[in-house]
């Protein structure tokens, strides 16, 4: 149930990134909600399932939208193992994890894909991505991190849950 | 090796070297979607439509609720600037109408250099319907002298009957007062022609003259006027046989009801 239900959430979140959620951009600047999601079970359930969550959210936009294969993959993938590192240290019922890690997440993944971008020749100003993009998405998603990843660990306290499969 | 026990951390580690040499292969860029790709488009896009066009649908209706405050205040600006536009194309329209009638005058000046030209404004009337007696706003500080010829581009006016320092009176050809020798442009024949109470101007001629509908009547050379200045087209004939003449009717070229702008013309000898 548990791998069905996750899978699940990553499917409709990929789906509403590209749709509905394009209508949540403030002064240009899109919540990443991918991030909140792959921070929420990062801090939840540690760096397994943050890598996880990463890399198939990561892979699924890369193969719908993506030009090169894998950019979006490793970034998050990176991300989410990171920020599960922290699993064991931290207090999960609290607000604080949530609000710092979103933000570092933000930019960690933002870092690891300006990297990549920089790497495959793409002309990106970095000042400009940092004041423009970073900072903007990391405080809007501190924002928002804490309010989904309360409904996330109210799901994820349910039985079925614990049940990996079925 | 202690990292190598953390199967996780090995695992990771492989999967972002697999992504990197992914990355490195895909990154020239596609222009064909891969096999996994267009099974996904398939199954998604129409998702992804219906979801699309839901948000665009909030996001219209919303923006028509908050826009419905600055609308009203959009609407006012609006109808203020027609207000005035409206008022800056009225006075471009009459500028315009200025234009032509001075260029008439112009083309008139310039097509006969042997007078001296005085252009005046028509400051005054007489409080009638027609223009009898109108002022003008030049007077004998300009050069204008009485018995003067006004005409505009079209034609003859009238003449000065009236000198002020800065005025001049005119009265006009069509006044019952007037009278003018005239002459038909075609056969050169002879006659007066002065105004009439209902505003017509009618020429006196002998019965034996000859002049037919449309002819051109001009000023002869033994008036007060100068000679040669155009007056109008006949309009009608009517042969009086008791009193040896015919009462000819004339159309004159001024539209004296729309008279702005004048010129007082003499000959350029007589002021030297």
């Amino acid at each position: 149930m548990r791998i069905l239900v996750i899978g699940l959430i990553i499917f409709v979140n990929f789906i509403l990134e590209s749709t509905l959620f394009q209508y949540t951009r403030v002064f240009g600047v899109k919540p990443d909600f991918t991030i909140i999601l792959i921070t929420s079970y990062a801090i939840m359930r540690g760096s397994g399932f943050g890598g996880f969550i990463g890399l198939a959210s990561g892979l699924l936009q890369d193969i719908f939208y993506g030009n090169a294969i894998g950019v979006n993959g490793l970034a998050y993938m990176l991300t989410g193992y990171l920020i599960g590192q922290s699993n064991e240290n931290v207090f999960k019922d609290s607000y604080i994890p949530s609000i710092v890690f979103n933000i570092g997440a933000v930019f960690i993944y933002q870092h690891m894909f300006f990297l990549i971008a920089y790497f495959t020749k793409n002309q990106v100003s970095y000042t400009h991505a940092l004041m423009n993009i970073m900072i903007p998405q990391g405080i809007y998603n501190a924002i928002l991190g804490p309010i989904i990843y309360r409904l996330l660990l109210r799901l994820d306290e349910k039985e079925f849950m614990n049940n990996k499969i079925y | 090796m202690r990292f190598l026990k953390n199967k996780l951390a090995v695992i990771t580690v492989i999967i972002a070297l697999i992504l990197v040499i992914t990355v490195a292969f895909t990154a020239k860029g596609r222009t064909r979607p891969t096999a996994f790709e267009s099974i996904i488009g398939t199954a998604v896009t129409p998702v992804q439509k219906v979801l699309f066009k839901t948000g665009e649908l909030f996001k219209n209706t919303f923006n028509t609720l908050f826009e419905f405050r600055s609308m009203k205040a959009e609407n006012e600006a609006l109808k203020e600037e027609i207000a005035k536009l409206r008022e800056e194309n009225r006075k471009l329209y009459q500028m315009a109408l200025e234009n032509n009638r001075l260029r008439a005058l112009l083309e008139y000046k310039e097509a006969n250099p042997q007078y001296e030209y005085i252009g005046a404004s028509i400051t005054g009337k007489d409080p009638g319907n027609w223009f009898d007696i109108f002022t003008i706003d030049k007077g004998s500080k300009h050069g204008i002298e009485v018995n003067d010829s006004v005409i505009t581009g079209q034609g003859l006016v009238g003449r000065i009957i009236e000198v002020g320092s800065n005025y001049s009176k005119v009265m006009s050809i069509i006044d019952e007062r007037s009278s003018v020798s005239i002459v038909v442009n075609r056969t050169r024949d002879t006659g007066i022609v002065s105004g009439s109470v209902d505003s017509d101007l009618v020429a006196i001629m002998p019965l034996e003259s000859d002049i037919v509908k449309g002819d051109d009547i001009i000023t002869s050379d033994f008036s007060t006027f100068e000679e040669g200045l155009y007056i109008g087209k006949v309009e009608s004939v009517e042969k009086q046989e008791r009193k040896l003449q015919k009462l000819v009717r004339i159309k004159t070229s001024v539209d004296f009801k729309r008279l702005e702008e004048v010129f007082v013309i003499r000959k350029a000898d007589e002021v030297d």
